[in-house]
């Protein structure tokens, strides 16, 4: 995983993609210069920090059509449209794709800027997001299965004496249980335990029940 | 005969009698001696008797001579190819042979004596019988050419000639005389003369300037329209220097043909153009023909000037009109391509402001590697000008209003122009444009924008025809091709074709099957090829789109100039247009 953010710029107009390139490296950032959607799409490494600058109108794929494959294939990269005859329709559906911002050309001094720096905000904050995700995720995962019934019940509120009845164990390994998945979820109190989880987006893993296999079918 | 026996053999005749006589006294007294001899002595009779039967072999012999001599003559006049005729010595005919009796239509009992005046012409009547009468008189020969007229109406020209004959004792005794029949002869000279004067009077006619003169210049003859030209007479005109009145940038070149004009190419023709003393501009077409006789020396040179000023002026008021329709129809072809070209100058403009920017971001951080990502900025800068100037030119060229101004230029340039000026089209039309170009260097002189103007309307049209939404490939394949001595230009589309109702009235105006447009761009595409004497056609492919043709003749300079070309400004892989998808 690149760590330096890159800005993929898609334009046919190969002295007009140089252009965006070389504005875009004035601002400190990287860029690459790609002729066509197709060819961005063939190379692209969805573990690569950035953002894409697409004009609309291309041989092949339009941008509006790149956004679309994009969002088929699940890859939630921060798209700009640049497009130098925007109407309504286009707007619409460019935006509907989740388009960070659609600029006309040629774009005011820092509309580009800005939604460059915007786009690569996104993309950061939602990398931080996912991964912040995975880790909690990954905490909740070290549970047993046993443990995990333990947490949901706790989760739900419900007193040591309550959890040992539905789950028919003795309260001492209530207990036990209950100190192990505070240790394996380093958490100290029922507080963080409950934050951390919606955090996890446990929420929706609770509805499942008592799977035991929780932490691999959330989404 | 027994005129023509008595009168002209009387004479002979006369003297050969007396000869006859003198032998019958002879032949009595040889009878007498044979008698003496017979009764005294026979023996010595019968020599005399010898020669007197030789004596009468010889009379018989002379006699036998005379008829055959006459028969000759006889033979001689009825077969002679002219009339022969004999009259007395006043002029009265005594013979007339079958040929004068073929001419004066009269048998010769009616002519002789006075007879054969009835059939002289009466306008010719008094004339013949006067001359003959005094000719006569003075015992002169005489001859005359004048008419008879035959019994069956024919008029007949014919040539009388007679002299006097005069006897042994030397009077005259008659006139002989030929007759020649010269009718043909006359008419001949005679419809020569028409025609001498029914050429004079075409010549005169004439709204052309004839003028005959020699080499020096010296001038023979001018008809009336010259005359009336220069303002002069035919008597004031004959003997001055034609070359004097010729205009002065053809003088010399006239003089010099003149002084080498050869019969294996006797015509000269060229344009005259000059200012008149009264202010008007004439332009004359000239055609000088050096006439030679057998001995191929030059006698005189016939000029024929022609006013051609009005014709010149309405050609070029019709090249105006058709220069000015062809530059209002490309007016109109930018009016479509017009978002299009906009978009073309506007991409450069665009990135020369992203460049700009690029250079004020680097200006103001000063960061490290800076100086490379500056001249980056500025290449581009550059880059990108030029090539809306470029855009700009092109647009402007083609809307220009354009004398037609003949160039020579590369088939494959003039492709590629024209298929920059549509690449925007194309792509609104999603459309790709292939350009496959065979040689370069097919060179044809032509007018440049013209011939863009009409691959334009070929490639647009194209676009059109593959718009309908049951195109699925959508591709213009324009091809250059060198074909003998011409060049080819193919643009083949994979649209509907060309409905078979306009098919053969495609290229008249106001023809269209567009909703839009005027339908006046294929007409004025044929009017611009075949003003380069060039063809345009089209074939009609059922289910594979239109291909239309457009063929230029080459130009002379091809071998030369096309190795110069091969590395020319305008390389395919330079044009954004040309795209080949994969």
């Amino acid at each position: 995983m690149s760590e330096v953010p890159t800005v993929f710029v898609i334009d046919d107009d190969e002295p007009a993609c140089k252009s965006v390139c070389l504005l875009v490296r004035s601002m400190g950032l990287r860029a690459l210069p790609f002729a066509s959607a197709e060819e961005f799409l063939k190379g692209f490494d969805s573990e690569c920090p950035g953002c894409v600058i697409t004009d609309v109108r291309m041989p092949g794929l339009s941008g509006v059509q790149l956004q679309e494959v994009l969002l088929q294939q699940g890859i939630e990269i921060p798209v700009i449209v640049l497009t130098a005859y925007a109407s309504t329709a286009l707007t619409v559906r460019a935006m509907k794709n989740g388009a960070v911002t659609l600029l006309d050309k040629p774009y005011q001094d820092n509309d580009l800027w800005d939604a460059v720096r915007s786009a690569l905000t996104q993309d950061a904050t939602h990398r931080q997001t996912s991964q912040r995700m995975l880790e909690v995720r990954e905490r909740f995962d070290r549970l047993t299965p046993k443990e995990t019934d333990v947490l949901n019940l706790i989760l739900k509120g419900r007193p040591n004496k309550l959890i040992a009845s539905t789950l028919s164990v003795s309260e001492r390994t209530v207990e036990n249980r209950r100190r192990e998945v505070f240790t394996r979820t380093e958490t100290s109190s029922v507080a963080e335990l409950v934050r951390l989880a919606i955090e996890a987006g446990w929420d929706d893993a609770q509805e499942n029940g008592n799977a035991g296999d929780d932490g691999e079918t959330s989404n | 005969m027994p005129d023509f026996t008595s009168r002209v053999f009387e004479p002979l005749l006369a003297s050969w009698a007396e000869d006859f006589g003198i032998s019958l006294i002879a032949v009595v007294v040889g009878l007498v001696v044979f008698l003496l001899m017979y009764t005294s002595k026979i023996v010595a009779g019968r020599r005399h008797v010898e020669e007197l039967q030789r004596a009468l072999l010889d009379r018989e012999k002379a006699v036998m001579a005379l008829a055959e001599s006459e028969q000759r003559f006889r033979t001689l006049c009825d077969h002679a190819p002219v009339g022969i005729f004999i009259d007395d010595k006043d002029g009265h005919a005594i013979y007339h042979n079958p040929r004068c009796t073929a001419i004066t239509g009269l048998t010769f009992n009616e002519a002789q004596g006075d007879g054969w005046h009835q059939s002289l012409h009466p306008d010719d009547r008094d004339r013949v019988v006067q001359r003959v009468k005094a000719a006569t008189g003075k015992r002169e020969s005489y001859q005359d050419c004048n008419r008879y007229v035959h019994r069956n109406g024919t008029v007949r020209w014919a040539e009388g000639m007679a002299v006097p004959v005069t006897g042994t004792d030397g009077e005259l005794v008659a006139y002989i005389g030929t007759l020649l029949d010269v009718t043909s002869q006359r008419a001949s000279a005679e419809a020569q003369q028409a025609s001498e004067s029914r050429y004079r009077a075409i010549v005169n006619e004439q709204t052309d300037l004839i003028v005959r003169w020699q080499a020096d210049g010296t001038l023979l003859f001018a008809n009336e329209a010259w005359c009336r030209f220069q303002g002069c007479t035919l008597e004031e005109a004959i003997g001055i220097d034609f070359l004097s009145v010729v205009p002065e940038q053809r003088r010399d070149d006239l003089r010099n043909w003149a002084a080498k004009v050869t019969v294996g190419q006797p015509v000269v023709s060229g344009e005259s153009r000059f200012l008149m003393a009264d202010g008007q501009y004439y332009i004359q077409l000239w055609t000088e023909h050096g006439i030679f006789d057998e001995s191929k020396n030059l006698i005189e040179i016939q000029s024929v000037g022609r006013d051609i000023t009005s014709e010149r002026e309405a050609e070029e008021q019709f090249r105006e009109q058709q220069s000015l329709l062809s530059h209002v129809s490309r007016l109109s072809t930018m009016g479509e391509l017009v978002a299009g070209i906009a978009h073309e100058v506007n991409q450069p403009l665009y990135s020369i402001k992203n460049c700009s920017q690029a250079l004020q971001n680097v200006l103001a951080s000063d960061a490290p590697g800076s100086r490379e990502l500056m001249i980056q900025c500025v290449d581009q800068i550059s880059e990108a000008s030029s090539r809306a100037g470029e855009m700009i030119r092109r647009m402007r060229d083609f809307v220009r209003r354009g004398q037609t101004d003949r160039e020579v230029c590369d088939l494959r340039v003039l492709v590629e122009e024209a298929v920059r000026l549509v690449s925007f089209e194309g792509r609104r039309n999603s459309a790709s444009i292939i350009v496959r170009v065979s040689d370069s260097g097919i060179l044809v002189d032509v007018d440049r924008v013209q011939i863009q103007q009409v691959l334009v309307n070929l490639l647009i049209n194209a676009f059109e025809a593959m718009s309908g939404a049951f195109s699925q490939r959508r591709e213009v394949v324009v091809s250059c091709d060198r074909i003998g001595n011409v060049g080819r230009i193919s643009i083949e589309d994979s649209g509907i074709g060309i409905p078979p109702e306009i098919q053969s009235t495609i290229f008249e105006p106001f023809v269209t099957s567009h909703k839009e447009g005027m339908g006046m761009g294929l007409a004025i595409s044929r009017t611009i090829v075949e003003g380069h004497n060039g063809r345009i056609w089209f074939e009609h492919r059922p289910a594979n789109g239109a291909l239309f043709h457009v063929e230029l003749t080459l130009c002379e300079l091809q071998s030369v100039v096309g190795e110069g070309a091969e590395g020319s400004e305008c390389g395919l892989d330079q044009i954004p247009a040309a795209v080949t998808e994969a």
